[in-house]
């Protein structure tokens, strides 16, 4: 894998929602992030499953925080980018950019 | 600080149907989200957006549980247990009917004696493999579906209800106490 695995469009957004949110990113901060980016409301299960199969993969790890009373009592789980997700990330973007170079996708476009 | 440990019927079907997941820290990111909407707009609950989001999550992450690793196995011992039920149903129906002449009550017990093997083969599938349990359920809830689809008509309308949402519903709530079982021991 010279240039690093491709990404599917989910894993995509979350991988570079987790860039945006640095230390602070865990399941809420990672769903807010892509609905006020994008304006997608992607149900928590979908980012859960995601970020459990970019961990999988070795994209991303995980830790648990402390429990707070404004969670019921319930820890966050911390996640975080590593090498490995940042190359994936970025060898995604780099065949994307080479997919659309010299493409002209103008609204009216079917 | 503990974990909140009332839940209702929605966590607990979340919490039985999607074993490998981390449900807890999810419950908290949704609290904590639903506390912050009710910051920004106090006039509504947001209880609709909750549980909302408790039911759009519910397919992902039985397809995750489902389609992990090991799925082969996971969905084998779901089809085995399945077919163990159904024939330990089939032979009490029989044993049912040469004891209680063609009544009204037949179709009722039926549908317990069901019910019972449906708890009995839920509680063995989280037992042998908790991922088997939300398998079963689908397996079971898609043969109703279809059987009813394609079957006769004039099947009791609250007996079709009971078998499309009782069949599922006892398979992960025979899951959710056999996960706590195991958990305790």
């Amino acid at each position: 894998m010279p240039r690093g695995d491709l990404v599917g469009s989910l894993e995509h957004i979350v991988l570079l929602a987790l860039v945006h949110l640095g230390s602070n990113a865990y399941g809420m901060t990672v769903r807010r992030e892509i609905e006020q980016r994008t304006g997608r409301d992607i149900s928590i299960g979908a980012i859960y499953t995601t970020l459990q199969r970019l961990e999988t993969k070795g994209y991303v790890s995980s830790t648990v925080g402390e429990p707070t009373a404004e969670r019921g009592g319930r820890a966050k789980r911390m996640f975080r980018l590593e090498a490995d997700g940042r190359r994936a990330l970025r060898a995604s973007q780099t065949a994307i950019a080479q997919m659309a170079a010299g493409l002209e996708l103008s609204r009216s476009a079917r | 600080m503990t974990p909140s440990s009332k839940y209702g019927w929605r966590e607990g079907l979340l919490k039985s149907l999607a074993p490998d997941c981390d449900i807890e820290a999810m419950l908290g990111d949704l609290t904590e989200e639903r506390a912050s909407r009710r910051r920004s707009d106090p006039r509504s609950s947001h209880r609709g957006w909750y549980f909302g989001q408790l039911l759009r999550s519910l397919p992902d992450l039985l397809w995750s549980a489902v389609a992990g690793r090991g799925w082969a196995s996971t969905w084998g011992t779901a089809f085995l247990l399945y077919i163990a039920a159904a024939a330990l149903q089939f032979a009490s129906s029989i044993a049912l009917s040469n004891v209680i002449e063609r009544s009204h009550w037949l179709t009722t017990i039926d549908l317990l004696l069901g019910a019972a093997t449906l708890v009995l083969a839920g509680w063995a599938a989280a037992w042998i493999r908790p991922r088997a349990a939300p398998a079963l359920a689908a397996i079971v809830t898609t043969l109703i579906v279809v059987l009813m689809a394609t079957g006769e008509d004039g099947t009791l309308a609250w007996y079709t209800f009971a078998l499309i949402l009782g069949s599922p519903s006892v398979i992960a709530g025979a899951a959710w106490f056999t996960r706590g079982r195991r958990r305790s021991t």
